[in-house]
C-alpha cells in the first residue's frame, strides 16, 4: 500500500513540474529566448539590413539598448502586429518616411519635440516625418536620386563631359544613342535590331514593387506630375496620376523601352536585377540611389562610373523623392523617457556620422554629408565626393513621395500603383488606361482608410 | 477471467497516462482549432488591423463582396489555370518517368536519386534559381534558345503575362514531379510480377499492359496522389512570391497571393478571412468531386462485372 502510494505522489510531482514547465514555457517565451536582454533596456527594432546594432553609440548615449532586427519585407508586418496586439515589445522603432504618416496618424506614435539641431536637417528628410507641424520621427538617413553614367560607354559612344544630359528629352536621346545591338550598330543609327541589343542606353525599375512607384515619381515630379496632390489645410487630396504629366512621364518610360533603350526584361527585375545589369558594364545612364558605387565595387563598372545632378524636366527642375529612416518613439513605450532619449541621440551629428561612415547610408544632416566629403577628397575617392555633391542638391530639391506619405493607406496605395504602372509597362493596359484605373482604386483606398477625406 | 479485464492498477495507470498527456492535447487543439475558430468569426466581421473605428458583425457581406471583386475571379482563374496545367504537367511526366524507370533494370537507383533531387529543393530556392534562369535579358534559358537558333529574339518569361504563368507551371512542375513520380512508382512497383506476365501470355502488348493492367491497379495511388497534388497547388504561394510577385501586373496574382494582399496590404482582415473560407469550400467541394467520379466509374463497373456475371 505504501509502495503505491509512493509511486502515485511520485507521478502526481512528476505530472505538476512537467505541466508547470510546459504552462511557463507557454506563457513566456520570450524569457527563455532571450536571456541577455535586460528587461529596463531601451528596445530599438530596425531593418536588419541597415546593421544598427554595429553602431557604437559611447559618449552620446552610455545605457543599454536591445536591438531586434527583422528583414525590410517583414519589418512593417511585424510592427503592425506589434502595434494591434498591444504586445509592448518595442520602445522604439526605425523605419521609413511613411512609417511616420501611417504609424502616426493611427496614434502609435509619440509626438516629439525639435532637435535643438534641427536646421541641420535637409528641409525633405524632415517633413516627411512630420505630420502638420507635429514631429513623429527623429531623422537618421537619407535619400535622394542622382544620374550616374558610365563613363566607359559615353567616351565610346564620342561623348564628352560637356554632353551629360541636362534634361530627361536629353536623357532619352543619348540613352538610344549609347544603345548597341549585336552588329555594332546604334539605336539612333540606320539599321538597329531592337531584338539583338547587347549595350543599353539606360535602365529602369520596372517590376509590380513599391521600387518602381518611387523611380517613377522622380521622373513624375521633374516633369511637374505627382501621384496626389493634397491639401492639408483643409485635409483633402486629389488623386492626379490620370493627369497628362504623369501619364506622359510614363509614356516617356514606355516609349524608351519600345526603342531598344531599356533591356526587355526591365518590367520584371527588382533592385538586384537592375543594380546587376548595370554592374555587369552594359548600360549606359542610369538614375537611382547614392548606394550604387559603393554596391558596385569591385565590378565590371567599377572606375567607370560618373555622378551628376538630376535632368531636368518639364517643370524646369529635376525633383527626386526622397526616401531616408528615422528613429520613432512609441506611444506605449514601456520605456517612453529613456526611449525619447536614445532616439535623439540615434539623430545627433556625432552618432549619424558613425552610422553612415560603416554603413553607406546617406545622411539627412547637411554637416554630416560635408564632413564626409571633405574626409573621401582628403582620401582621393574623388567618385564619393560627386556622389555626395549630387546628393546635397538632390536633397535640397527633393519633395516626399507623396504616395508613401499617405499615413495607413501607404502600403496598399504603393502596392497598388506599382500594379498598374507595371501593367503599363507589359502592355496589358495603355499608360492613360492605366492610370485612370489606378486612379479609381487609389481613391477607394484612401477612403477606406480615411486618408484626408476632409473631415 | 475475461480476455479484456483491466486491472485497477492498469487503469488508473492508463488514466495518468491520459492526464500526463491532456495539457498537450489541450495545447495542440487550441493550436489548431483556435485559429479556425478566429478566422471564420472574423469572416463575417469588418475586421481591419488599422483604421478601424470598431468591428462589427457584417454578416455575409464579406462573402458577397467577393463575388463583386474582379481581383477575386482574375485570381480564381489565374489559380484554376495553374492549379490545372501543374496537374496535368506534373502527373504525365511521372507517369512516364516511372513507367520508363520501372522497366529499367541496371542503374536504377541513379536514375530514381537524380530524378529525385528537385524534391529536395526548397520551393523558395528553385523560385530564385528559376527566377534567374528566366531571366529575359542575361537568363540561361534565352541563351540557349537563341544560341541553338531555337528562338531569335528573348521570350519574356516573367514579363509576358501568358508565359509567367506558363513559368510558374514549369516552375511547379519541376519542383513536384519527383513527389507524384515517387507516388506512382510505388505503385507501380507493387504491381504483383504474375499478373503483368498473365496479361502478356494473353497477349497484351507493353503500352496495354501499363494502361490495361498496372494503371487501373494503382489507381487509389493516382487518386490520393492526385487529391495531395490538387490541394498543395491550389494554395500555391511561395513559387508565385519568388518568381513574379503577382506579375505582371496582376496577371499571376493567385488566390493565395490575393489573400496576402488583402490582409497585409490592405489591413482587410475580415474579407481576407472570407476569401480564405471560400477558397477552403472550393477546394473541399473539388476534392470531393474527385472521389465521387472515381468511386462512382469503380462502383459502376463493380456493378456492370456483377450483372455480366449474373
Amino acid at each position: 500500500m505504501k509502495n503505491v502510494l509512493r509511486g502515485r505522489r511520485t507521478k502526481c510531482l512528476v505530472a505538476s513540474v512537467l505541466t508547470g514547465m510546459m504552462v511557463l514555457g507557454m506563457a513566456n517565451p520570450v524569457l527563455a529566448e532571450g536571456e541577455a536582454a535586460s528587461e529596463d533596456a531601451v528596445t530599438v527594432v530596425y531593418n536588419s539590413g541597415m546593421d544598427f546594432s554595429k553602431l557604437d553609440l559611447s559618449g552620446v548615449y552610455d545605457g543599454e539598448i536591445n536591438w531586434v532586427g527583422y528583414a525590410e519585407n517583414e519589418l512593417n508586418q511585424k510592427l503592425m502586429l506589434e502595434m494591434t496586439t498591444g504586445a509592448k515589445s518595442f520602445d522604439i522603432c526605425i523605419v521609413p518616411g511613411f512609417g511616420s504618416k501611417m504609424f502616426g496618424s493611427l496614434g502609435m506614435l509619440e509626438p516629439l519635440e525639435p532637435l535643438e539641431d534641427m536646421d541641420d536637417i535637409f528641409a525633405g528628410n524632415k517633413n516627411q516625418h512630420m505630420i502638420g507641424d507635429t514631429i513623429y520621427g527623429y531623422p537618421i538617413t537619407g535619400d535622394a536620386m542622382m544620374l550616374y553614367i558610365n563613363t566607359e560607354m559615353w567616351e565610346a559612344a564620342g561623348y564628352t563631359e560637356a554632353d551629360v544630359p541636362t534634361t530627361l528629352e536629353e536623357y532619352r536621346e543619348k540613352a538610344l544613342h549609347l544603345t548597341i545591338d549585336s552588329n555594332g550598330v546604334r539605336g539612333d543609327e540606320e539599321g538597329f535590331n531592337k531584338d539583338e541589343v547587347v549595350q543599353w542606353g539606360t535602365m529602369f525599375k520596372g517590376s509590380a514593387t513599391n521600387g518602381t512607384v518611387w523611380e517613377m515619381a522622380t521622373l513624375a515630379y521633374s516633369n511637374g506630375g505627382a501621384y496626389v496632390e493634397k491639401d492639408y489645410e483643409n485635409n483633402t487630396c486629389e488623386v492626379v496620376c490620370d493627369q497628362p504629366a504623369f501619364v506622359e512621364t510614363l509614356q516617356y518610360v514606355v516609349d524608351m523601352y519600345n526603342e531598344g533603350s531599356i533591356p526587355s526584361g526591365f518590367a520584371g527585375y527588382d533592385y538586384d536585377e537592375v543594380d546587376a545589369q548595370w554592374m555587369t558594364g552594359n548600360i549606359g545612364m542610369y538614375i537611382t540611389w547614392p548606394y550604387l558605387p559603393t554596391k558596385a565595387a569591385g565590378s565590371a563598372i567599377d572606375g567607370h562610373i560618373a555622378v551628376y545632378p538630376l535632368p531636368v524636366g518639364d517643370s524646369g527642375k529635376g525633383v527626386t523623392c526622397l526616401g531616408g529612416w528615422a528613429a520613432h518613439v512609441f506611444t506605449d513605450a514601456p520605456h517612453k523617457e529613456e526611449a525619447i532619449k536614445v532616439a535623439q541621440a540615434l539623430s545627433s551629428a556625432e552618432a549619424n556620422y558613425r552610422f553612415v561612415s560603416y554603413q553607406g547610408s546617406p545622411s539627412a544632416r547637411k554637416s554630416v554629408v560635408e564632413r564626409l566629403s571633405e574626409e573621401c577628397a582628403a582620401a582621393g575617392n574623388d567618385l564619393q565626393v560627386a556622389v555626395n555633391n549630387a546628393y546635397m542638391v538632390s536633397a535640397e530639391d527633393g519633395l516626399e513621395t507623396d504616395i508613401a506619405m499617405t499615413d495607413a493607406a501607404a502600403v496598399d496605395a504603393q502596392t497598388t500603383s506599382g500594379q498598374y504602372i507595371n501593367m503599363a509597362f507589359t502592355g496589358q493596359l495603355s499608360c492613360q488606361e492605366a492610370m485612370d484605373q489606378l486612379k479609381a482604386e487609389l481613391e477607394q483606398i484612401f477612403a477606406d482608410n480615411d486618408f484626408m477625406q476632409g473631415n | 477471467m475475461s480476455k479484456n479485464y483491466v486491472s485497477k492498477k492498469e487503469r488508473k495507470d492508463r488514466q495518468f497516462g491520459f492526464l500526463m498527456a491532456l495539457p498537450a492535447m489541450i495545447f495542440l487543439a487550441c493550436l489548431f482549432v483556435f485559429p479556425i475558430i478566429y478566422s471564420f468569426g472574423a469572416s463575417f466581421t469588418n475586421y481591419r488591423l488599422v483604421g478601424n473605428k470598431g468591428i462589427d458583425f457584417v454578416g455575409f457581406k464579406n462573402y458577397l463582396a467577393a463575388f463583386r471583386d474582379p481581383n477575386f475571379y482574375n485570381s480564381l482563374k489565374v489559380t484554376v489555370i495553374i492549379t490545372v496545367g501543374s496537374l496535368a504537367v506534373e502527373f504525365f511526366f511521372a507517369f512516364v518517368i516511372a513507367a520508363l524507370i520501372t522497366n529499367v533494370k541496371r542503374g536504377q537507383g541513379i536514375f530514381k536519386t537524380i530524378y529525385l533531387i528537385p524534391m529536395m529543393v526548397s520551393p523558395t530556392v528553385a523560385g530564385l534559381l528559376f527566377r534567374f534562369m528566366l531571366n529575359d535579358d542575361f537568363g540561361l534559358m534565352n541563351a540557349i534558345l537563341k544560341n541553338t537558333g531555337i528562338i531569335s529574339s528573348n521570350i519574356p518569361w516573367l514579363t509576358n503575362e501568358k508565359m509567367a504563368i506558363v513559368s510558374i507551371i514549369y516552375v511547379d512542375s519541376w519542383l513536384t514531379i519527383p513527389f507524384i513520380f515517387l507516388l506512382l512508382y510505388t505503385g507501380l512497383a507493387s504491381v504483383s510480377e504474375d499478373v503483368v506476365e498473365s496479361g502478356r501470355i494473353d497477349g497484351a502488348n507493353r503500352f496495354q499492359i501499363f494502361w490495361r493492367i498496372q494503371i487501373p491497379i494503382i489507381k487509389p495511388t493516382v487518386l490520393v496522389a492526385l487529391l495531395i497534388r490538387f490541394m498543395d497547388v491550389f494554395r500555391i504561394y511561395d513559387s508565385i512570391y519568388v518568381l513574379t510577385k503577382g506579375g505582371p501586373g496582376k496577371a499571376t496574382e493567385s488566390l493565395s497571393v490575393l489573400i496576402y494582399r488583402m490582409n497585409w496590404n490592405k489591413y482587410n482582415v475580415g474579407y481576407a478571412a472570407a476569401l480564405s473560407y471560400i477558397m477552403l469550400i472550393i477546394m473541399i467541394a473539388v476534392s470531393l468531386i474527385i472521389q465521387r467520379v472515381s468511386a462512382d466509374k469503380e462502383d459502376s463497373g463493380r456493378r456492370r462485372r456483377r450483372v455480366g456475371g449474373n
